[in-house]
């Protein structure tokens, strides 16, 4: 878990290439914190109303998640695709919903260093 | 307050979250701060998604009061094999399919518990019950224990010998007031037991249980093995079991079997864990417990995680109907206060009222002539009791005729522990009688373990603040110090306060006057 003081979240989806699957205006979108992992049990527990979540669970599990600890941003890895269900009540909730290019490794190491390169 | 209850199916992955999401709901509409409401919904969610995920299915009931949410998750089973296996974190048996969803982590239980403020498990082949509170208004990690005892001043004869018996000092003498002190009273009976005049009570009405609709649709009574052996009269058994059934419909259970579950549960406990901190404390007596939250919590952490083998029965029996329990000490009140305050399916009688009852059954029922006689297949049972005090105590009643011929050998041993326990040595004596015996050691068959019971660990008992503020309690202590001092270190008592130092505190916090003390000078109390 990487707690950090607001990041842009655009900054994040470029430096995965990730692909936009909901979410708009991310331009002014800000998060505080990010978590990696893809065990529920532990994602519900270092989750918040401003965490990022890397993770590989793009099921019906993640549309659980997002309701019921208000997750505002997702981020699937290895470029995956949920369901359009998923995607869709993403939207409905306002969230943010991206694909990265890379699998976990890659994804969390690009997010780090882009994080220890801003002062 | 607002309750209820959510059916959840087995298997229905993408139907887990619903109980959570209601009872976030509720939560938020109350006005629960967000860290406490993701605390209920993070141990919610766990739970559905063990029915989900391991059982046949069942339900999510809530209750949300004032103070705490209460949430109980049943399912129909098959149970679960290995309770302490199945709180190790890592821990799981979810099936493949549940895995690829993300779940099976192992974390389930173990997050429940974390997140909860009290939490058990019972598990049988029929269904395991998880049950947890969570306090809604930010709560110190410490418990509050409600005190059942209560004293009447009237009937008090100044003999002071409850202030020097009370094994934590929570007596005072205030003038003509019997004061119990709230925040140390280990509901232990100590002080029902040794007053002479009868001035300690339970804080349990005495009623009339068939007169005052008591019995009116019930559906058990659980009485505590001393209760039922009342119904050992003039040498028979009388069969008051048969009789509550034909009379009221109601079936009278004992505990014998749950301490029985107890038992072999906790030797489970023992041969599952890597424990650190042995011996195991088996919760046996709820007011040993009270007292290690009160005065020993570096000992918490030995007291095995298990329910009390009476809040395990009654935890069973109220699913089948209302129950009346006869608690057999305040700390068994309190107990059931702590886990039940909203509930209206447990009654508590008395014991003084239960044999009241059951001397007025036995005069009414027929059943005099079916008495049954006492087994003497124990012929040779023998007891050891141990330490002055209980040796005094079983010599007092068997020169009284109060101990049956039936009991054929006791040995007592003036030491605590027997002649383990001699003077000369710090050792504890059980502990080296242990060790004397453990070349001896024999295997012993046990029984089908039936019930499994987990509970969550105990906290330490919030204390008494001697000020509002950090530095006034400073202050405070500096007082009772500097009090102390002008006090003669005699510990007799006469003031009220078991010690000199106790009286001190009498005195700052109080404002005790010194004229009580006998042993400082008139004049010097003047100046
Ligand atoms: S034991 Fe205590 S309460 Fe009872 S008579 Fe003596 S001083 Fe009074
Ligand atoms: S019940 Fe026990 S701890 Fe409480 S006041 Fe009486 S003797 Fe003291």
């Amino acid at each position: 878990m990487k707690e950090v003081s607001k990041l842009k979240l655009i900054e994040i989806v470029e430096t995965v290439d990730g692909e936009l699957l909901a979410g708009e205006n991310i331009e002014n979108c800000f998060i505080g914190k990010i978590y990696a992992g893809d065990r529920i049990s532990d994602l519900i527990v270092n989750a918040s109303g401003e965490t990022l979540i890397v993770t590989h669970i793009n099921n019906i599990s993640l549309l659980q998640l997002l309701e019921l600890f208000d997750i505002p941003a997702v981020c699937l890895v290895s470029q995956s695709y949920p369901d359009e269900k998923v995607i869709d009540k993403v939207r409905e909730r306002r969230g943010v919903l991206f694909s990265s290019r890379y699998d976990m490794f890659e994804t969390c190491g690009r997010i780090y260093k882009l994080f220890n390169n801003t002062p | 307050m607002a309750s209820g209850s959510i059916k959840v199916e087995k298997g229905d992955y993408g139907g887990g979250g619903r109980a959570s999401a209601e009872i976030k709901s509720v939560l938020s509409r109350v006005g629960v701060s967000s860290e406490i409401i993701k605390r209920a919904v993070i141990a919610v969610f766990e739970a559905e998604m063990n029915i989900i995920i391991h059982s046949y299915g069942g339900q999510i009931i809530y209750r949300v009061d004032e103070d705490t949410l209460e949430v109980e998750a049943i399912d129909t089973g098959p149970g679960i094999p290995n309770i302490v296996l199945a709180m190790k974190e890592g821990y799981s048996t979810a099936p493949p399919e549940a895995r690829e969803l993300g779940y099976g982590a192992g974390m389930g239980l173990p997050n429940i518990k974390k997140n909860t403020d009290f939490f058990y498990i019972t598990a049988s082949p029929k269904g395991t019950t998880l049950k947890f509170h969570i306090r809604l208004t930010p709560q110190e990690n410490f418990e509050e224990i409600p005190v059942k005892v209560i004293p009447e001043s009237k009937k008090c004869k100044h003999c002071l010998d409850c202030i020097k018996e009370c094994p934590t000092k929570a007596i005072r003498l205030r003038g003509d007031e019997v004061k119990i002190l709230y925040h140390r009273c280990v509901n232990c009976n100590r002080c029902v037991e040794i007053c002479p005049t009868g001035v300690f009570d339970f804080l349990l009405e005495v009623i009339q249980p068939h007169r005052d609709g008591f019995l009116d649709s019930l559906s058990t009574v659980i009485i505590p093995s001393p209760v039922a052996s009342k119904l050992y009269i003039e040498g028979k058994w009388f069969p008051w079991r048969d009789f509550m059934k034909e009379e009221y419909g109601v079936e009278v259970v004992t505990l014998i079997p749950w301490d029985r579950a107890l038992e072999q549960t906790v030797d489970e406990y023992l041969s599952n864990s890597d424990l650190k901190n042995l011996p195991v404390i088996s919760p046996v007596c709820p007011s040993v417990i009270q007292w290690i939250q009160t005065e020993y919590p570096s000992l918490i952490g030995y007291v095995a995680p298990y329910l009390f083998s009476f809040i395990a029965s009654i935890d069973y029996y109220v699913r089948k109907g209302k129950v009346l329990y006869v608690p057999i000490c305040p700390s068994q009140i309190a107990t059931l206060e702590l886990l039940y305050k909203n509930s209206n399916s447990i009654k508590l009688l008395h014991p003084r009222a239960l044999f009241d009852f059951i001397r007025e059954s036995r005069f009414e029922s027929t059943r005099g002539d079916k008495c049954i006689s006492a087994l003497e297949s124990q012929a040779n049972y023998k007891y050891a009791i141990s330490g002055v005090v209980p040796v005094k105590k079983f010599m007092d009643k068997l020169e009284k005729g109060r101990v049956g011929k039936e009991l054929k050998i006791v040995e007592l041993y003036a030491c605590y522990g027997g002649c383990y326990g001699f003077p000369f040595t710090d050792l504890e004596p059980h502990y080296l009688s242990w060790l004397m015996r453990s070349s001896d050691l024999f295997d012993s068959t046990r029984e089908e373990v039936k019930t499994l019971f987990m509970a969550s660990s105990f906290k330490p008992r919030k204390g008494i603040r001697l000020g509002f503020s950090i530095r006034e309690s400073l202050e405070k202590l500096a007082l009772i110090e500097d009090m102390s001092k002008s006090l003669p270190g005699r510990d007799c008592g006469v003031c009220g306060a078991p010690r000199c130092l106790d009286f001190a505190e009498e005195m700052a916090i109080y404002n005790a006057s010194i004229d009580k003390c006998p042993y400082i000078p008139k004049k010097e109390k003047e100046s």
